[in-house]
């Protein structure tokens, strides 16, 4: 009965021990083991690569741009919304998936064309993807 | 005098049950999402994300536990002094974020009551932590005058029993 | 006498939480306002470096290629204080922005400080009608986009235009340099069609606003 309290403590964790690995395996809202969990609305870029029909848009710099990009994206930045937009929305098509990057992990501008192209183009919500990882995650992949 | 020791007690009962509620009500919000308390938790950007995700499913259930013994009196010294670890580790955690200027969710009781005004959760933590201390204070003291009572031959005993143990 | 673990580790923790920074920052979040004709804001963080020795600054990242960061010099004697000034470019963005600044210094270089640089710029435009849908079985009843400029601002309407023959649009203007109607009329509604409404603005002069509507027939 007199237990000494160290050994009440690990019969304590001992115990947790269980319904922890009960909720692990089957639990309900049970988190993915995988690092790179998704936020809201983003694609990883294996995932993004077998989208069939999509449009990419780069949401860096016109000069990071110029430089180099994603075969095809088109450049879509808010330093230069309005005619950038113009000339993306001429092409657009309301059933195309759009996957919007920018640089990497850190950068948090292709969320904010991503927000406002549903805002101001009417894209839908699930139409429109932020690639994890950016531009970063894709040129990784090139590497052989 | 007699009245006093029994308004201690009382608020020693008290405060085993309030302080074992908390954490458990604490523990079943957390238990009933995990995958969003380890998003909480790799927001504080201290532990890896697996050692997020292992830390999601298992101290939510610690603090239920742990709640629930303060609460129906069974291992309750070893859990107080569980939680009192507990909320070291939390305390720390919470005061790394604020040195770095993180502008987070703390998690601390799910998603339904949260706040990031770490003033407030610095203190709500500190007061829960106070409150741990004193009942462990108190434990401390009973403890130690049951040793003595009972007697010599027993503490050897024990002692023994400590020296065998690796 | 397993309490002496505890107590050590106890102690262990209470030791780590008691190492504080040198670096004390005055400010970590600015909050400015702006206007969508303002080219840029700048915004200062100040600091003081509080503790007994130097301390030097190893990076200043911002999270953002909107906004670069300057400072002045890198290392700072105990007592010394000094400033990150931020300049934000406004660009095409409306609305409110909130880019971060992570700042290395060597006395927790494995504890960045992260500021925080608010700008909230003047959104001077709101659209009501920015969807609209016809039942290719109803009537071709016109549907009406509404522009009103904030209050302080004058804007004009430059250009409107549908992108394909399946809509047309007619321009009214209800008060000049605030409020406009245009009204949609699908041609046709034999077909199922998608189509934009592309309202161009004035405002502002280097990169005018351009208004959209998604326009269906179903």
């Amino acid at each position: 009965m007199s237990r000494k309290p160290a050994v009440q403590a690990i019969v304590i964790l001992l115990l947790a021990l269980f319904p922890a690995l009960i909720t692990a395996f089957w639990g309900p809202n049970r988190p993915n083991w995988d690092r790179d969990q998704l936020a809201e609305g983003e694609i990883r870029l294996t995932d993004a690569l077998k989208t069939p029909n999509a449009i990419w848009i780069d949401a860096r710099t016109k000069a990071e741009y110029d430089q180099e990009h994603v075969p095809g994206a088109a450049l879509l930045n808010e330093d230069q919304w309005n005619s950038l937009l113009l000339a993306f929305a001429s092409q657009w098509q309301p059933d195309q998936v759009i996957i919007v990057y920018c640089d990497s992990l850190q950068c948090d501008s292709s969320h904010q064309v991503a927000k406002r192209l549903q805002k101001e183009l009417g894209a839908e919500k699930e139409k429109v993807l932020v690639l994890k990882g950016g531009w970063r995650s894709w040129k990784q992949a090139q590497k052989p | 005098m007699e009245t006093g020791t029994k308004a201690i007690n009382f608020l020693e009962k008290g405060l085993y049950w309030l302080l074992g509620g908390l954490f458990l009500f604490a523990g079943i919000l957390k238990v009933r999402d995990p995958g969003q308390f380890a998003v909480d938790i790799s927001n504080y950007q201290l532990l890896p994300w697996q050692a997020g995700v292992a830390t999601a499913l298992y101290v939510p259930w610690v603090e239920i536990l742990a709640g629930f013994s303060l609460i129906a009196n069974w291992n309750r010294p070893g859990a107080l002094r569980l939680l009192l670890l507990l909320m070291l580790i939390f305390l720390h955690a919470l005061f790394a974020v604020w040195l770095r200027g993180l502008n987070i969710e703390c998690g601390c009781f799910g998603r339904e009551l949260s706040t990031s005004n770490y003033a407030i959760l610095f203190a709500r933590d500190l007061l829960i932590f106070a409150g741990l201390g004193w009942l462990f204070q108190r434990e401390w003291k009973h403890r130690i005058a049951l040793e003595l009572s009972s007697g010599a031959s027993r503490s050897q005993d024990t002692s023994a029993r400590d020296r065998g143990t690796p | 006498m397993k309490n002496v673990i505890f107590w050590t580790f106890l102690a262990l923790i209470t030791a780590t939480i008691g190492a504080s920074a040198a670096i004390e920052w005055e400010n970590n979040e600015v909050t400015l306002a702006a206007k969508p004709t303002d080219k840029s804001v700048s915004g200062t963080f100040k600091f003081k470096n509080t503790g007994d020795s130097p301390v030097t600054i190893t990076e200043v990242r911002p999270t953002c290629g909107c906004t670069t960061t300057e400072l002045t010099k890198t290392t700072y004697r105990p007592g010394e204080s000094g400033s990150i000034v931020a300049h934000f470019d406004i660009g095409s963005r409306v609305g409110e922005q909130a880019k971060e600044i992570v700042v290395t210094s060597d006395d927790r270089p494995n504890a960045p400080k992260v500021l925080v640089f608010k700008v909230i710029i003047d959104d001077p435009l709101s659209v009501t009608g920015a969807s609209m849908t016809w039942e290719s079985t109803g009537k071709p009843a016109p549907q009406q986009f509404k522009i009103q400029a904030r209050e302080g601002y004058k804007i004009h309407i430059a250009d409107v235009r549908t992108s394909n023959r399946y809509f047309a649009a007619k321009l009214t203007t209800v008060e000049e340099g605030a409020s406009y109607v245009i009204d949609v009329t699908p041609t046709t509604l034999d077909e199922k069609a998608f189509g934009l409404l592309v309202v161009t603005t004035d405002y502002p002069a280097t990169d005018p606003r351009v208004l959209y509507a998604k326009l269906r027939i179903q």
